[in-house]
């Protein structure tokens, strides 16, 4: 199958998340966590609307790629989790952006040059 | 978008100084500007705290729980000037009049699901007659799952009708109880648009209405009653010397 051209690809959205929890969470406890709130908060519909995937994951920061239309949907999806993996957690939405480049640039990286900021609870 | 976000009802009392330094740096990052400790009114507990931490206005309020209408009245005069704001919470129809009526009542909370009252249109009419606030707590939209989510998605729209209609002034809350509960501006934003709330009703009940219930209460050095006030003294002296 040859790859759609870019005026025909769905529009997409990128999350730029970050855990807050007491240990580090691994990515398949954050994704299980993340499909059942949002399967909870927007049924199976919702969920494939949103077309959510988890793009990178390291050092409790993430990529999350959504479609353009259920961003603010996700985020209020995201902002249900209330635990991951047994361990009590919020799920902080650092910004949102067109392209993964976008995302990474503006509100990963800035975010660990200034290492005073981030808060390890 | 920088505005001057506020968390007013957060029902979590940092017990010692490392945890409330936790609390704050965590609420200072998520992008507030200031958060109001609310904690239930008590004849034991000590309100009066020293809560200055800078470059952040933590601020305290009363939670008034209170079954007897009749005792409203004196219990909220006996903590209206003990804390920066105060809190009712209401339940039944009789219980909500009088909390409505008595002075000094800033903002108004309902539990989800109460049987014989709730918000009405009679309560909604003299709240926005009185300049009291409607607490939306979106704290259960986070706690509950299924059956009892779903009804408090319903109960807090319905709400919100009565509260558009009769331009009451809304805050938004997320009612924290651990500091694990506590979310970011923009997360309540999008945890209030599932009730309908749009972005700019909820950006508005997390700025513009806090700011408001704290001027009314914040009273300035020279403030003796209502409608004295002392003026600046030493303006008198200068204009004596320039005399001289």
């Amino acid at each position: 199958m040859k790859t759609l051209p870019s005026s025909l690809r769905e529009r997409k959205r990128y999350l730029a998340i970050e855990i807050i929890t007491e240990y580090d969470v691994s990515r398949e406890e954050l994704l299980r966590e993340i499909f059942a709130a949002i399967g909870s908060l927007l049924g199976d519909i919702g969920s494939s609307e949103c077309g959510l995937r988890l793009l990178d994951y390291d050092k409790q920061k993430g990529v999350l790629r959504c479609s353009h239309m259920m961003a603010e949907k996700s985020r209020a999806a995201l902002a249900t989790i209330t635990s991951i993996g047994g361990q009590r957690a919020i799920v902080h939405v650092l910004g949102i952006s067109g392209t993964v480049r976008g995302a990474t640039q503006k509100y990963i990286q800035c975010a660990a040059i200034s290492e005073t900021v981030h808060i390890n609870i | 978008m920088v505005e001057a976000y506020y968390d007013l009802c957060i029902r979590y009392a940092p017990d010692d100084d490392a945890s409330r330094d936790k609390f704050t740096s965590l609420v200072k990052y998520f992008g507030f500007i200031g958060a109001g400790i609310t904690e239930v009114a008590d004849k034991g507990n000590t309100p009066c705290r020293n809560l200055n931490i800078p470059n952040f206005d933590l601020v305290h309020g009363i939670e008034i729980r209170e079954d007897n209408p009749s005792k409203l009245h004196s219990q909220a005069s006996r903590y209206a000037r003990k804390a920066n704001f105060l809190i009712v919470q209401g339940g039944e129809d009789k219980l909500n009049r009088s909390a409505i009526e008595t002075a000094d009542v800033d903002i108004l909370s309902l539990p989800l699901g109460i049987k014989e009252g709730g918000f009405d249109h009679v309560i909604a009419k003299s709240a926005a007659d009185r300049g009291i606030a409607l607490e939306f707590d979106v704290g259960s939209l986070i706690r509950y799952r299924g059956g009892k989510r779903v009804h408090a998605i319903s109960e807090l729209g319905q709400r919100l009708m009565l509260a558009r209609k009769y331009e009451v002034h809304m805050i938004l809350t997320s009612a924290a109880r651990s500091i694990y509960d506590m979310r970011g501006p923009r997360e309540l934003v999008a945890l209030a648009n599932l009730f309908g709330m749009t972005k700019e009703e909820a950006i508005k009940s997390m700025t513009a209405t806090p700011v408001t219930i704290l001027k009314r209460k914040r009273k300035s050095s020279n403030y003796i009653m209502d409608g004295v006030e002392l003026i600046e003294e030493e303006i008198c002296t200068e204009k004596q010397e320039e005399f001289c």
